[in-house]
């Protein structure tokens, strides 16, 4: 071995060691947070519980509710859920009371969040009107086909604004250039639940498919939310009715208390006793993949972190997954390793040859492994979405690990196999 | 280690013995109830703040004596002492016995409150848990049949019936140890379909590699044991050590008595050892009996095997 391979493994040591370090313990500058660790890791409903909100439906006088307009409340709510970047709920309907149940994950350990915070605006009806100085209606709702949040320049100035652009219908534009015209020179307010939001000038007619809303007064950061709220709550369509909470309370996890630090510990374990398996295995490529490994599990885990992505019970079900894909790409390198030099190829050779025909094995599993994952992640609900998320940042992750990080500290020490194959997990009688 | 075993020669016995243990679990599952979670199926759920300390199994213990139903409960993080008690869908009387008895023991109790719970969280769960599934499955039937041209598309399906395989047999798992089919069991599905479509692809690689190195007078049979004995220390490695990793998680629950987390590692250690069995065992020799059933046909090649 040179001087330069034993530099490059003390180098990747060093990441390994720094990585599980950030990965265990985050970075901290005095109270703020740089890099979140382990445990600022957002965790679900079913393991640390949350919020329960129950609302009552209030139809209209006389108006009956029906299932299919309970069907569209709860279709609003997870569409403005999941605006919120809320993907672990549970949303239950009772059709003979009419109360929809709202369940969030919320940390009721941090005092400084209000975990009430995330529920606020899912029962705003969101009926969006365009009308004129005397109140008249002219455009509404349905003629609103999406509303987006922008921070786009809005004038001349170039400095960007946050606003929501309005795109209409092919109906709703006719309306606007109609309404417009008729309204040259006078304001036509803008309102939201009958708040009215903005009160534009009309300076000629707008023949237009697209109309922007530009937020009141405030700093750029709270206009920025305001416009973001707004955008969110015209664009997940408008409640059929009011809703009112008759309950909010917190609810307990529905794995047990302790299921997250034993899962951890059970991880920590497992994690110990798949190296151990891998170095009676391989010997010094073993020692290779827990270098990889511990380097995988801590970017998995800032990752997750940081993302704020949210950790649930199915979530360390794809965590366990990916774990086993990424031993699964190491032992595929290294039985081909093992076969390439019981051949007694030299071992650059070797080493080169086997990584190639391993790639294209460890390709094409993890791409089917990434098409479920994806698939899961875009087309499931809830749990299922959840599952998928992790173990489609799991999946990609791994093949970065296990293939580049593996391949750069094996090279290292391919030398010693040019003087011991036993290092490398051959027997005698093989060589 | 070189392993040496034909598993062409044995594909009958492997297949009606699988098959075998796969039925009459399903069977046995579905003559003796599968059992629900409340979200699936429907029921009753009562939260009432006891105002004092209280046990889950107390709790249990008076709503079983009262409705003969065992309840799932559910306890409050927040630091008071409400409890939610979930059970099958039980009628007003009932549900307002069991308020009285736990009246009866926890004198300072709030007000309590009960609702019925419709199955549509269970149902929306699962719907886009199959959704989901089957437009995997046909993403993966058309990467397995462009990416494995050679084998034809009878290895792409193949591959989706052995994935279909794993599904029954986690079904009849779960009807014979009576684990309740809820949000864990849908987890559970979804990683035994990604573990084991990986093993049946790594032994797929393989028997397309060999494919391309063999002279023409080696036969498919050949082919397919040499691949699967070649890469089989390569699957036991893996399922090993997935094993080890998910055994850990069921030592831990089975220690500190976590129900949920037995619900999930039970079945994923049978699982992940069903999924490699199936890789080993039924994907390639489903393959090699439908490609041949398909050859015959054409009457072109299986002739000189015979």
């Amino acid at each position: 071995m040179k001087k330069g391979n034993i530099f490059k493994i003390v180098i990747s040591l060093a990441i390994m060691i720094l990585l599980a370090y950030l990965a265990i313990c985050g970075f901290k500058v005095g109270d703020t947070t740089i890099i979140k660790g382990i445990r600022d890791i957002k965790t679900g409903l079913d393991i640390s519980g949350g919020v329960s909100i129950v609302y009552q439906a209030d139809p209209e006088d006389g108006e009956e509710i029906t299932q299919a307009d309970l069907e569209k409340s709860k279709a609003v709510i997870q569409t403005r859920l999941e605006a919120k970047n809320i993907y672990d709920y549970i949303i239950r309907l009772d059709t003979n009371t009419n109360q929809i149940n709202v369940e969030i994950p919320a940390d009721t350990s941090d005092t400084s969040v209000d975990p009430l915070a995330a529920v606020e605006g899912l029962d705003q009806t969101a009926v969006v009107q365009f009308r004129d100085s005397d109140g008249n209606v002219l455009l509404e709702g349905d003629d609103i086909e999406s509303a987006q949040y922008s921070d786009d320049a809005v004038d001349s100035t170039g400095i960007g604004t946050p606003h929501v652009v309005l795109t209409f219908s092919e109906e709703g534009t006719q309306k606007f250039a109609e309404a417009t015209e008729n309204l040259v020179g006078e304001q036509m307010p803008i309102y939201l639940d009958d708040e009215c939001i903005a009160s534009p000038l009309v300076n000629s007619k707008i023949d237009s498919s697209t109309a922007i809303i530009t937020v009141g007064d405030g700093t750029y950061a709270e206009k920025k939310a305001t416009a973001e709220e707004y955008a969110m709550l015209i664009d997940s369509g408008s409640l059929p009715f009011n809703l009112s909470v008759v309950n909010k309370e917190y609810i307990g996890p529905y794995v047990g208390q302790q299921a997250l630090e034993i899962s951890i510990k059970a991880g920590a374990v497992a994690l110990i006793l798949i190296c151990l398996i891998m170095i009676i295995a391989y010997r010094l490529p073993g020692i290779v993949s827990t270098i990889a490994l511990v380097i995988y599990v801590s970017l998995l885990l800032l990752i997750i972190a940081n993302t704020g992505t949210t950790m649930t019970l199915s979530g360390i079900a794809g965590l366990i997954l990916s774990i086993g894909m990424a031993v699964d790409a190491n032992v595929i390198i290294y039985e081909r390793l093992k076969e390439e030099l019981a051949k007694k190829l030299a071992y650059k050779k070797a080493f080169d040859k086997s990584f190639k025909n391993a790639i294209s094995t460890i390709m094409d599993g993890n791409i089917t492994t990434i098409i479920v994952a994806l698939v899961l992640y875009l087309l499931g609900s809830g749990m299922v979405k959840g599952f998928g998320i992790v173990l489609a940042i799991g999946v990609i992750l791994s093949l970065f690990t296990a293939v580049v990080v593996t391949k750069f500290i094996l090279k290292q020490f391919m030398p010693l196999a040019g003087k011991n194959t036993r290092l490398f997990g051959l027997k005698k009688e093989v060589e | 280690m070189k392993f040496h075993f034909d598993y062409i020669k044995h594909k009958n016995i492997i297949f009606a013995i699988s098959f075998a243990i796969v039925i009459c679990g399903l069977i046995y599952g579905i003559v003796t109830g599968y059992k629900f979670d409340i979200d699936f199926k429907g029921g009753t759920r009562i939260q009432v703040d006891l105002n004092e300390e209280y046990s889950n199994n107390d709790v249990s213990e008076i709503v079983e004596e009262v409705s003969g139903l065992v309840p799932e409960i559910q306890s409050s993080s927040a630091g008071n002492n409400s409890v939610s008690i979930t059970t099958e869908t039980i009628s007003e009387d009932v549900s307002n016995s069991i308020v009285s008895a736990l009246h009866e023991k926890y004198t300072n109790m709030g007000e309590a409150t009960v609702k019925n719970v419709q199955a549509s969280y269970g149902k929306d769960l699962l719907n886009s848990a199959i959704i989901a599934v089957i437009v995997s499955v046909i993403l993966i039937l058309i990467y397995v049949a462009v990416r494995f041209k050679t084998l034809g598309y009878t290895a792409a399906i193949s591959a989706v019936l052995a994935l279909l395989f794993d599904v029954l047999f986690l079904f009849a798992v779960y009807g014979v140890f009576k684990f309740p089919i809820n949000g864990t069991f849908v987890a559970v599905i979804l990683t035994i379909i990604g573990y084991s479509i990986n093993d049946t692809i790594i032994v797929y690689d393989r028997i397309r590699e060999n494919n391309k190195l063999v002279t023409k007078s080696s036969d498919k049979k050949t082919v397919i044991n040499e691949s699967i004995n070649q890469t089989m220390n390569r699957t036991v490695m893996t399922s090993l050590t997935t094993i080890v990793a998910i055994g850990v998680v069921l030592v831990f629950s089975l220690v500190y008595n976590q129900e949920t987390l037995k619900q999930f590692s039970i079945p994923l250690v049978i699982g992940i050892a069903e999924g490699t069995f199936s890789s080993i065992f039924i994907a390639s020799n489903l393959w090699y009996t439908i490609d041949n059933l398909f050859s015959k046909n054409k009457k072109v090649k299986g002739a000189k095997k015979a």
